[in-house]
């Protein structure tokens, strides 16, 4: 019974994902496939900034996108991908006080749990940043 | 000491019972739908809503429970009428209620749409694999829509026997649960499709129905309380069985109003001489004081049998 419900899940997920769903209403993901990667990553300490580069650099290469690499500060990258100017902020600390944009599952550490910030309503793109970007996250 | 608990066929207690069975089921699957919505409950206004809306359903059949336990009080020094009319004040509250978070979830739902506001939904690790929660949601809407809409219809039945218009609207509104579960599936649905505003515009509808019980409780219970006549119970028309109490009274007494109205589920009939509305000044000055203005009526109930139809003899008086 279990198992006949699991397979019909993993089925049913599997034939969802291959009709493209979800979607993005402003279609981030397809025109970071193949595309280009706007992503803001904060300025930090040498070593934490270094790691996030490469791990946006290898998630980038995981979509077939050239990575465009915005640093500074946060606000001021947050508020750039709320206007749609970049796709992806961060890792930005989980109880960060950002409201009008999406998040990504938290990682990391308990004590400093991790998340990624896209733009409000693009699911599609927030699934894919879930599924390469978090889950090979250097934990 | 007066029985406040009237005789009732053996039928209707058995109604009575089986209705409050029903009532405590729906208590039940509600609190195990809302808590498995709130495991899933992401960024869809539209599923939010529909949680809402559920977490009101809870109410109804509370009060439900509540009056058929206060009803049957017995009357005292405080409540020399007992407390029959528990259940149309209930029902008012609970009118009430809805109309105010029908408001609410109205204007936030609109708010969303002005603002264009993106909902954004994650997704769930399950046995190594991205979920995208929307699916989880409407997973948990369809669950959600099964034991309400098949206890409703069961209700449904039993507030027909009994002339229950508190648990005939609860049944209504678990019956069409499943438009709220629909419209809550369309609007993540529009999610995944891209489609942003289909969500916002989804919970906007919902927030409409929650807003349409709210004020057609309202409408009701006010009728009720304000001891107009008896309605049918699924509108607004004057009860058939309570304009034949008025004309077979009528046929019987002359010079006679009669006025029927409804006290929680009984009828209460009054025969007032048509000439003299009220008591006269005098007779209310001998047993009251200063304030005798205020006594307007004194009633004595019908008890040992009345005039044949067509009589038509005098009320005494």
């Amino acid at each position: 019974m279990f198992a006949a419900a699991r397979l019909l899940c993993i089925l049913g997920c599997a034939a969802l994902a291959a009709c493209g769903l979800p979607k993005d209403p402003n279609g981030t993901l397809d025109h970071v496939r193949g595309g280009v990667l706007h992503a803001g990553l904060p300025a930090g300490p040498e070593q934490e900034f270094e790691q996030a580069r490469d791990h946006l650099a290898d998630f980038a290469a995981s979509l077939n996108a050239e990575l465009d690499l915005h640093t500074g500060e946060t606000h001021r990258l947050v508020e750039e991908l709320e206007r749609g100017e970049l796709d992806l902020v961060g890792p930005l600390p989980k109880s960060t006080p950002f409201k009008k944009t999406g998040f990504s599952n938290p990682y990391g550490p308990k004590d400093a749990r991790r998340v990624w910030a896209v733009r409000a309503g693009e699911n599609a793109f927030l699934l894919t940043v879930n599924e390469r970007l978090v889950r090979s996250a250097p934990q | 000491m007066t029985r406040m608990d009237p005789n009732r066929p053996e039928s209707v207690d058995d109604a009575l019972r089986r209705a409050e069975r029903l009532e405590w089921q729906t208590l039940f699957w509600l609190v195990v739908i809302i808590a498995v919505m709130g495991l899933v409950a992401g960024g869809s206004q539209a599923f939010r809503t529909a949680w809402m809306e559920d977490m009101l359903s809870l109410l109804a059949p509370s009060f439900f429970l509540i009056t058929r336990w206060a009803e049957r009080r017995p009357h005292s020094r405080g409540f020399p009428y007992g407390f029959h009319r528990a259940g149309s004040l209930a029902f008012f509250l609970a009118a009430a209620a809805l109309t105010a978070i029908g408001g609410v979830l109205l204007y936030e739902g609109c708010l969303t749409l002005i603002r264009a506001e993106h909902p954004t939904v994650g997704s769930w690790t399950i046995l190594g694999r991205e979920v995208w929660l929307g699916w989880l949601m409407i997973a948990a809407l369809v669950f959600s829509v099964i034991p309400p809409v098949i206890l409703g219809h069961r209700k449904k039945k039993i507030a027909k026997v009994l002339h229950d218009k508190v648990l005939w609207t609860d049944a209504e509104t678990n019956a069409a649960d499943w438009q709220t579960g629909l419209a809550g599936i369309a609007g993540i649905v529009g999610i995944a499709f891209g489609l942003w505003w289909a969500d916002a515009a989804m919970a906007v509808l919902i927030s409409l129905s929650v807003l349409k019980d709210g004020l057609t409780g309202m409408v009701i219970s006010t009728i009720v309380l304000l001891d107009g006549a008896p309605r049918k119970l699924a509108s607004m028309d004057i009860d058939p069985e309570a304009e034949r109490i008025v004309a077979e009274l009528e046929s019987r007494y002359e010079n006679a109003r009669i006025q029927v109205r409804e006290t929680g589920r009984y009828f209460r009939a009054n025969i007032e001489p048509e000439e003299e509305p009220h008591i006269t000044d005098e007779l209310a000055d001998e047993i009251m004081g200063n304030d005798s203005w205020r006594l307007i009526d004194v009633s004595v109930g019908v008890r040992s049998g009345w005039p044949a139809p067509g009589e038509k003899r005098r009320p005494k008086t």
